[in-house]
C-alpha cells in the first residue's frame, strides 16, 4: 500500500528489465525478469506486469513478489514469460507496470534453431595453455569458454564474424563458415602495454 | 580547489564494461578508443551546441553501468570507494538513475528517456555484435541489470604546460628577464618543460630546494 502521505500523481514509476539471454528462439519460450518500483516508496506485491509485442498485444503478464531484488531500495520483481517471436531478426517489445502507469522497452534478437555446434578451444599464443571465461561471439550467438577453454555454440549453417576476447587479451576476431558440427582453435595474445605519449 | 575536483574513485579495468554519455545522456564516442580523438571528443560540445546560445565545451561525462559490470570489475561502489557527494550515484532503474544524476555542473537533468534509448540502443548494439554508432569493437556487455550506477568521468587534467618562467635553477624570471631574488618555482607551477607528473615535480623540486637553501646558505 503506499504511504498515506503520498498524492496520487506522486507515483512515479520506471522499470528494469533484466536476464533476458539474447537471442531467443523462434517458436520457443523465453524468459525475463520484470522490475518495477514507485517513487512513492509503495509496496508493489502482486501489482501486475505486462509484456506487449511490436504491435501492442499483450502476449505476458507477471505479478510482482514480495522482496525488493538484492541490492535495490524498492525494485519489485517478476519472473515473466514469453512466446519469442515468429520472424528472425531484431525485435523491441514493451514491458508495463499496472502501478503508476509505466512504460519501458527491450530489444533482443530471434533467430532460428540452430542445426551445427562449433566448439572453439581458445590458448594463450605464447604460452598456449588454455584459457577459461573467454568471451566467445559468433554473428548474434554467444559462449564462454569453461575451465578447460572450451566454448561450444549452437548456430545454423552459416557464414558468421567470429570474436573472442577477455580482459587482458587483445580482441581476436575473423570471418568463417559454419557447415557442420566442428571444433576449431584459437590463440589470443597478451595485450601490450598501453603507449603513453606523456608521464601519467 | 580539491572539494571542488571529485571523482568516481573507481579503477576501470575494461572499457566493455559501461558506456560513456555526455551531459544529455548520450553516447559521443567508441569507449575503448585510448588516443587523442577519444579525448577530443570527451572536450566537445556534448551535445549542447546552440542550446540557449551557449557552446558549453565539454560538460559532464557519466560512465553508466550496471550490477554485473561491478562483478565483472570487482568494484565495491560504497563509501569511501565512491564520493556519493555529487560524483557517483546508483538507482533500482535506468529512469531513476537519470533522475538521481545531480552535480554543479549537470546544468539540466539528463532526461529519463534519453538515457533509456541510449542504454537500449547500446544493448542491441551488443545482441548484434557490433557498435554500427561509434565502432566499438566487439562491444560485449548489456547494461541491464539492477542497481545501475553513474560515475562521473571526465578526463582528468594532468596539468597546465604553463606557469612562471624559471631558469635552471628554477628561479622565477620576471618579464624583463631578470631573476627576481628569493622566489624559485617547480613542478606544475612552473612554465617551460613539456611533461608533466612525478618526475618534473621530483627533479625540478629538488633543484629549486638545493639552489634555495645554497642561495640562503651563501
Amino acid at each position: 500500500m503506499p504511504p498515506k502521505d503520498v498524492e496520487a500523481g506522486e507515483h512515479r514509476t520506471s522499470i528494469a528489465v533484466w536476464d533476458l539471454v539474447s537471442p531467443l528462439l523462434i517458436g520457443r519460450t523465453a524468459k525475463v525478469k520484470v522490475g518495477a518500483r514507485c517513487a512513492a516508496g509503495c509496496q508493489l506485491t502482486d501489482h501486475g506486469v505486462e509484456i506487449h509485442d511490436a504491435a501492442g498485444k499483450t502476449i505476458a503478464r507477471g505479478g510482482l513478489g514480495g522482496t525488493p531484488w538484492p541490492g535495490t531500495s524498492g525494485l519489485y520483481w517478476a519472473d515473466v514469460e514469453f512466446p519469442a517471436p515468429a520472424e528472425a531478426g531484431k525485435h523491441t517489445f514493451s514491458v508495463t507496470s499496472e502501478h503508476g502507469g509505466a512504460h519501458s522497452e527491450f530489444s533482443f534478437v530471434a533467430v532460428k534453431s540452430p542445426d551445427h555446434s562449433l566448439t572453439i578451444q581458445v590458448h594463450d599464443k605464447t604460452t598456449k595453455e588454455t584459457i577459461a571465461d573467454v568471451e566467445v561471439r559468433l554473428g548474434v550467438y554467444r559462449s564462454i569458454t569453461d575451465a578447460r577453454g572450451l566454448a561450444t555454440v549452437d548456430v545454423p549453417k552459416g557464414s558468421y564474424a567470429l570474436t573472442v576476447w577477455k580482459l587482458g587479451y587483445e580482441l581476436f576476431s575473423t570471418e568463417l563458415s559454419v557447415d557442420d558440427t566442428t571444433t576449431i582453435e584459437v590463440e589470443i595474445a597478451v595485450e601490450p602495454e598501453p603507449e603513453q605519449p606523456y608521464w601519467m | 580547489m580539491f572539494q571542488q575536483a571529485g571523482g568516481s574513485g573507481l579503477t576501470v579495468r575494461s572499457f566493455q564494461n559501461l558506456i560513456l554519455v555526455n551531459q544529455m545522456g548520450e553516447r559521443f564516442w567508441n569507449e575503448m578508443d585510448n588516443s587523442y580523438a577519444f579525448l577530443s571528443a570527451c572536450l566537445g560540445t556534448n551535445g549542447n551546441l546552440g542550446r540557449d546560445g551557449k557552446a558549453n565545451g565539454g560538460g559532464p561525462i557519466w560512465a553508466i553501468f550496471d550490477s554485473a559490470a561491478v562483478v565483472r570489475e570487482k568494484w565495491n561502489p560504497k563509501p569511501p570507494n565512491v564520493d556519493l557527494n555529487g560524483w557517483f550515484f546508483s538507482a533500482d532503474t535506468i529512469a531513476d538513475l537519470a533522475g538521481n544524476i545531480k552535480n554543479p555542473y549537470q546544468r539540466r537533468p539528463i532526461p529519463a528517456g534519453v538515457l533509456e534509448q541510449t542504454v537500449n540502443k547500446y544493448n542491441g548494439f551488443v545482441d548484434a555484435g557490433k557498435d554500427s554508432e561509434f565502432g566499438k569493437p566487439g562491444p560485449m556487455y548489456i547494461i541491464q541489470k539492477p542497481p545501475f550506477y553513474a560515475a562521473w568521468s571526465p578526463p582528468i587534467l594532468h596539468d597546465t604546460l604553463t606557469g612562471l618562467k624559471i631558469n635552471t635553477k628554477c628561479q622565477v624570471i620576471e618579464r624583463n628577464n631578470q631573476v627576481i631574488p628569493g622566489l624559485y618555482a617547480c613542478g606544475e607551477s612552473a612554465g617551460g618543460f613539456a611533461l608533466h607528473g612525478l618526475p618534473r615535480v621530483t627533479v625540478f623540486g629538488r633543484v629549486a630546494g638545493r639552489e634555495a637553501a645554497s642561495a640562503n646558505a651563501s
